[in-house]
């Protein structure tokens, strides 16, 4: 199966091509600000390079965070308008599994993905060596991480960019940021019905309802 | 050519296809009214998040009321201004993508241009009739209020003439409804509240009565219904608020139809036109239409669903340079402010 991989939830946008489980081309490109307006020539030089027109796309896998609104706003956008052009099955790949799928751990090891969240905060999930869910992610405060970190198992590695935020060394064997070719890689094995491409933004809008008072005459 | 239009550039997710006449097959709206109305006005976030969701089932839904398949489309028209941000990157991402996958040509459209070719559209089940050019427009809405003086369907055939110094005139419908306790959005409730009061209870002055400016002001108005109701309480009955609501509206009204009729006359053209989400103000429909009357102005009102915001006057302006052969596929970019040259600067009173 021919699948194209989009994954734009960090600052390292990146759109990938992966044939029966092979990279065919990939490409990225840092400067998140600029995203939206480079996806497409990105996409686009990568399918050039593969020979390939976007009518050879028979899936689009795309990261659904956890990472910035903005930043899978871009993408997730982006592969519902191919998904309806191509009429191909788009699946939704967390990002922090791409992080952990990237990584070369012995099996046993649980992978725990932490990125930077800001406003003192990391993004942080639990994977196995198939990269499936064994804590779903969230936004942890750096002071309760390491509470939230006792309470998964041992071994266990902690990968990504984030992990020097909580006093871990980020091993140099995986990817610190979530990339195309992981997310492809995970997505062409997901059955589409139980992977919708629902972004996880773990965080709320930010946003309080006012507690208006009725005036009583609307009553 | 049938184009397919996306609008995603405030709270309502709308996709819509047209023809070249201005003919429209198919116009579904989602409107996130609902969503917003408990935090009292619009909430960025919130509105990206639900413009994501619903944008591909309101995109599908308008090609199969249309009965027709993408293969069908010849372009795509896309709001790419002014709007929120985060809005406005789900439109353009959705529809860059769907252009690219299918080889379509796609076309960033300015929102307020699509207003202001709104009257062009023709649907099934009302008659209507094109305005001429040149026409004056006046576009109110929440977001914005201006006046334009229009000579074609291009953006460079298109001059502002004055706009708001400060709230646009759905802005202080808004207001106003909150201070009254009616919830959000504020004009609908108003304006049916109007209709059974007395415009001339409660004296509230004309912004800008002395001036022959065409730029408007409505924040002024909104502090003398605030201090109304710090003199004088809350409305104590119905036909109090009904008079309160009657007589902000009749001001507000005043001050758009008196500036629209100044602006057609100055500008020597026969015809005004209504756009934006106010112009479904029952008392600006009925007044404009005798001021346009006296003045013998041919008055262009479009039907409701082409005056609140929707995906079919983007199409239609997105058309002509589709028609051309324009693409804007690798270069669409999106910006919160229109690409109209701006006369009136915000915020900065008289010039």
């Amino acid at each position: 199966m021919r699948v194209l991989g989009l994954e734009t939830s960090s600052p390292l946008g990146s759109v990938a091509l992966l044939e029966s489980g092979r990279v065919v081309a990939s490409a990225q490109q840092e400067a998140a600000g600029s995203l939206a307006e480079r996806i497409v020539p990105l996409l686009h030089g990568v399918l050039a390079s593969a020979g390939w027109s976007p009518a050879d796309i028979e899936r689009v896998a795309v990261g659904l965070g956890p990472g910035s609104f903005t930043g899978l706003r871009v993408g997730l956008a982006l592969a519902a308008g191919l998904g309806v052009g191509l009429g191909v099955p788009v699946v939704g790949v967390c990002s922090l599994a791409a992080i952990a799928h990237s990584a070369t751990l012995p099996p046993e090891v649980l992978r725990v993905v932490v990125l930077d969240a800001r406003r003192a905060e990391v993004f942080c999930g639990a994977y196995d060596a198939e990269s499936s869910t064994v804590v779903e992610p969230r936004a942890v405060s750096l002071v309760e991480f390491p509470r939230w970190l006792a309470a998964l198992g041992e071994p266990r590695a902690l990968l990504g960019q984030g992990a020097s935020l909580v006093g871990a060394e980020p091993g140099s064997d995986h990817r610190p940021l979530p990339h195309a070719v992981d997310v492809a890689a995970i997505g062409a094995r997901l059955d589409p019905a139980q992977a919708p491409p629902e972004p996880r933004y773990v965080r709320d809008a930010g946003a309080t309802p006012q507690s208006l008072p009725t005036a009583p005459w609307s009553r | 050519m049938l184009v397919l239009g996306i609008e995603t550039s405030c709270d309502e997710t709308a996709a819509a296809v047209v023809d070249s006449d201005g003919h429209v097959l198919a116009d579904v709206v989602h409107s996130q009214v609902a969503l917003h109305a408990p935090y009292g006005g619009i909430v960025p976030e919130l509105a990206s998040r639900d413009h994501l969701r619903n944008l591909r089932p309101v995109v599908e839904a308008a090609l199969e009321r249309a009965s027709l398949g993408i293969g069908d489309i010849g372009g795509i028209a896309v709001t790419a201004r002014p709007g929120l941000s985060g809005a406005l990157l789900v439109g353009t991402g959705f529809a860059r993508g769907l252009a690219y996958s299918r080889g379509l040509p796609v076309v960033g459209v300015d929102h307020l241009v699509g207003h202001l070719l709104a009257a062009f559209l023709r649907y099934d089940d009302v008659a209507s009739a094109p305005p001429e050019f040149p026409f004056v427009a006046l576009l109110a809405s929440g977001g914005h209020t201006a006046l334009y003086r229009v000579d074609g369907l291009e953006l460079s055939q298109v001059q502002e003439l004055g706009a708001t110094r400060d709230d646009a005139a759905g802005e202080a419908f808004d207001k106003v409804g909150k201070l009254l306790g009616l919830g959000y959005p504020g004009g609908p409730v108003i304006d049916r509240l109007a209709r059974e009061g007395d415009p001339s209870a409660i004296p509230l002055a004309r912004p800008m009565k002395q001036s022959r400016s065409l730029e408007f002001s409505f924040s002024g108005l909104k502090t003398q219904v605030m201090r109304w109701v710090a003199e004088n309480g809350a409305p104590k009955d119905d036909q109090t608020l009904r008079d309160l609501c009657a007589s902000f509206q009749r001001v507000v009204v005043d001050s758009l139809v008196k500036k629209a009729v100044t602006a057609a006359t100055g500008e020597r053209v026969g015809t005004l036109v209504l756009a934006g989400g106010v112009a479904a103000n029952s008392g600006l429909r009925q007044h404009a239409r005798e001021a346009a009357e006296r003045a013998s102005l041919a008055l262009v009102v479009p039907p409701l669903r082409a005056c609140t915001d929707n995906a079919a006057m983007i199409a239609f302006a997105g058309s002509t340079r589709l028609a051309r052969g324009e693409d804007d596929r690798f270069t669409l970019e999106t910006s919160p402010h229109t690409a109209l040259l701006q006369v009136t600067r915000k915020g900065r009173g008289r010039r």
